[in-house]
């Protein structure tokens, strides 16, 4: 194969835009277990976390579906009562819907461009998703609430997505 | 509502803070290598399925004929 046929080979790869995960399409029953989950489903495994302190608060692994209504998120914690909501942890999850770093979230110091940010726990006394929209990176405003279903070392998410 | 449908991509951030919290976790651990999730698509019929489903139509008008 001549060079330029290699480079334009490249060049097209690379403007092929890969998912790390392509979704299952299926529903997850909201039971606070990670039974609906399998292997396939894994967005991030446990060489993706960075380890917090308390072990509690650190996930294992993060698991994603959906179906044609709800976004299913699967949050496996370490440690035993890790995924209890009255714990004082605070869970964020930032989501750039757009594909654009350029609109979004931007609190100086984290540059993804999130369009949604979905804030839970401290005790059960956060609960609240956020919308950030425009060029204004640094606020929002509050859209809609989750469905959350909790078990001492795992929490289940749905999340309407359309 | 995240205005997003089936085929849609985005990427998706996990972080732990908060009181109690002396080291906060990050799901991916580097905002660089942040991981981008595809949404499933409604699945289509497969193939045999719409044999299967043809057959039975031409069972039903033979059927008809036939009476």
């Amino acid at each position: 194969m001549k060079i330029w046929t290699w480079a334009l080979a490249f060049m097209i790869g690379a403007m092929v835009a890969r998912a790390d995960l392509i979704g299952s399409y299926k529903t997850i029953i909201m039971d606070g277990s990670l039974s609906g989950f399998d292997a396939g489903d894994l967005m991030y495994g446990d060489a993706d976390i960075s380890d917090g302190d308390p072990a509690g608060s650190t996930y294992q692994n993060i698991y994603l579906a959906n179906d044609a209504t709800y976004l299913y998120i699967g949050l496996q914690t370490k440690d035993s009562g890790g995924g209890d909501i009255m714990n004082a942890y605070t869970r964020n999850i930032y989501m750039d819907t757009d594909m654009d770093s350029g609109t979004g979230f931007n609190s100086g110091w984290m540059f993804g461009g999130y369009d949604n940010l979905v804030q839970y726990g401290a005790g059960g006394g956060v609960y609240s998703s956020y919308s950030h929209v425009g060029p204004d990176r640094r606020t929002g405003a509050g859209i809609s609430r989750a469905r959350l279903y909790l078990a001492s070392a795992a929490q289940t998410l749905s999340w309407p997505f359309r | 509502m995240l205005g997003v449908s089936g085929g849609d991509s985005m990427r998706i951030e996990f972080n732990v803070t908060g009181s109690g919290v002396l080291t906060e976790t990050w799901a991916n651990a580097s905002e660089s290598s942040v991981g981008t999730y595809q949404f499933a698509v409604i699945p289509e019929p497969g193939t045999a399925m719409l044999l299967v489903g043809g057959l039975l139509a031409l069972v039903g008008v033979r059927r008809k004929l036939t009476a």
